[in-house]
């Protein structure tokens, strides 16, 4: 009884249960990576209410994340705001409701597509260049160095990056906004000839305060969630040129992802906000 | 030429115990006395780095198995064995850079694991690693890699810590204009010799070397060889671990060499086996020391096919 018991299980192991176990596998390991970020999030924002890091290493990060990304994000924000135009215009024409693109594109830009597009540039730009950084300095063993020099590498190279990330990231977030709606304005003003007075004037009624901080909020959080993607990717980099390239482009699509996930996440917990306080902006207020 | 006596007298008690309370009145040192004295025992060293019954896995594989040893304080001890058997992650777990599955590891009669963040990287500072490839900071120029410890673990003014950075690259052989160089415009042996100088920055007590003649020339080798030497020298007979698969710079730096995973790291046995005929040795075990230690390949080859 226990040989046909045995032959049964060989069996069914080398051939029935083979994806139950690559499945189990997957998620197990899924669940293994989602405890150990959450872990390394934590001991940051830990470390970064503990004791802060040098004034040279965070003026370096906020130079290295912050000032070397400002032409990027301008250049990004300025051709949303062109293309914007150009996709709208056509369509508002018929409805002979040119003027209303002034609030149309300030609103998507302020609301939504500076936000994430900017954020998705900075995935791409900083978030691959950290975990590229730190991934190097991971596998030339430059982070067991810190460690036996009785350095904290979270401390020394985390926190700094986290935090350019966190304050920055919202900062650049308002320069592609300007710069979307300045895009647009050149495009609609000088090329369509649409009044500037109305433009300007539909820009100023639809756009209300609380959307330019819903937007700067969502910032935040991607700012946060990009570098502790590409820290932890970083981190974690094992096996030589091939390890780090491998960190490179995951940290950008993790983060791309979790970029899209709390945008809608927050974009559901913003638009309650606007219905709970009654706040939507005039021309649509009554369409709710 | 009379030695003034010391203020406190060490008086053996009733019981037999030792006590420097000053509660006795302590005898006074006449000639007789001082004639009659045993005559000191000089002090023994103490144990500074106990491994005890260390074994490391790794994803459930095992690397390192039932480590056992202690190293003196003043003592240098070479670790050799074959490529790939554990030996650097042996050295990083004496500094809890991993954490072995069983057994532990105590500094200085510190259990590692039982230490806080802090305290251990209070104990980290007093070790010295020299990494393989040397690990220097890519971002940072060479007077800045040799600061590092010393701007992050002491308060020193800026002109102190210039001194020191320039007395260790003394110390190291290298010129001053090495200074303002990038790790990435120096050779490899002028990296490990600044890696020296960064690991000896805060003057640790054990200096740990990770293949410090990997990838180096002979001479070059043999200049390294003369650093750890002169590094025991200089820094009070500073303890050193250096793990390595280099048998001419293990005998030239070693008072001690220790062979692993073979011996288990049985102490002093590789000598022996190194000084014995071929073909003359007890047991398999044996010959296989015999040829790690003089580079005789043997049957490995075949049984790699196997």
């Amino acid at each position: 009884m226990s040989e046909i018991k045995t032959t049964f299980f060989s069996e069914l192991k080398s051939e029935g249960t083979a994806w139950i176990r690559a499945m189990g596998e997957t998620i197990i390991g899924r669940l293994v990576y989602l405890g150990d970020f959450t872990r390394f999030s934590w001991e940051t924002i830990r470390w970064l209410f503990w004791k802060l890091p040098s004034r040279e290493l965070i003026t370096q990060s906020f130079y290295t994340i912050g000032v070397l990304s400002l032409p990027v994000v301008m250049l990004t924000g300025m051709f949303i705001g062109m293309v914007l135009a150009v996709q709208c215009y056509t369509q508002f024409k018929i409805l002979s409701m040119e003027s209303m693109l002034g609030g149309v594109i300030s609103l998507s830009l302020v609301r939504e597509l500076g936000p994430v597009l900017a954020a998705t540039m900075l995935a791409g730009r900083v978030g691959s260049s950290i975990a590229a950084e730190l991934g190097t300095m991971r596998v030339t063993e430059q982070i067991d160095a810190l460690s036996s020099m009785g350095t904290s590498p979270l401390h020394h190279l985390v926190v700094p990056r986290f935090l350019a990330c966190l304050i920055l990231i919202p900062a650049l977030t308002v320069i592609a906004d300007f710069t979307g709606v300045f895009g647009g304005a050149f495009y609609c003003i000088k090329i369509l000839d649409i009044e500037s007075h109305f433009y300007w004037k539909n820009a100023q009624e639809l756009v209300s305060l609380f959307d330019i901080i819903a937007g700067m909020l969502k910032s935040i959080f991607f700012g946060g969630i990009i570098a502790l993607i590409s820290c932890h990717q970083g981190f974690r980099c094992k096996g030589g040129a091939e390890g780090v390239g491998k960190a490179a482009t995951q940290s950008f699509v993790y983060s791309f992802v979790a970029i899209l996930f709390l945008d809608l996440l927050l974009g559901i917990f913003i638009d309650r906000i606007y219905v709970m306080f009654d706040i939507m902006p005039g021309a649509v207020k009554g369409g709710m | 030429m009379s030695e003034t006596p010391p203020k406190t007298y060490f008086s053996r008690h009733p019981q037999g115990d030792w006590n420097t309370s000053g509660d006795d009145p302590a005898p006074e040192l006449t000639d007789e006395i001082i004639q009659n004295e045993e005559p000191r025992q000089p002090e023994q060293p103490r144990t500074l780095l106990r491994v005890d019954n260390v074994s490391v896995d790794f994803d459930g594989t095992p690397v390192l198995r039932d480590i056992d040893f202690t190293v003196k304080e003043g003592e240098t001890v070479a670790i050799i064995g074959e490529s790939g058997c554990g030996k650097t992650v042996l050295l990083k777990t004496l500094i809890a850079l991993n954490w072995p599955t069983i057994g532990r590891v105590l500094f200085d009669g510190n259990d590692l694991r039982q230490l806080s963040f802090f305290e251990l990287a209070e104990i980290r500072t007093r070790y010295g690693f020299v990494f393989q490839q040397a690990a220097l900071f890519d971002s940072m120029t060479v007077g800045e890699n040799i600061a590092f410890p010393l701007v992050e673990h002491t308060r020193k003014s800026r002109e102190e810590i210039a001194k020191i950075v320039q007395k260790l690259l003394g110390e190291v052989g290298l010129a001053r204009q090495t200074l303002s160089k990038k790790p990435a415009e120096l050779s490899g042996g002028m990296r490990k010799r600044v890696g020296f100088a960064r690991a000896l920055a805060l003057e640790p007590e054990l200096m740990l070397y990770d293949e410090p003649t990997t990838g180096l020339d002979p001479i070059m080798s043999d200049v390294i060889n003369e650093l750890i030497i002169s590094t025991r020298e200089h820094h009070h007979r500073v303890t050193s671990i250096m793990v390595t698969h280099d048998m001419k710079s293990a005998c030239k730096v070693a008072d001690r060499i220790m062979l692993y995973p073979i011996t288990r790291l049985e102490e002093d046995e590789p000598q022996i086996i190194f000084d014995a005929p071929p073909g003359d040795l007890d047991t398999t075990a044996d010959d296989r020391v015999w040829q790690f230690l003089h580079g005789v390949a043997g049957e490995r080859l075949t049984e790699n096919e196997s």
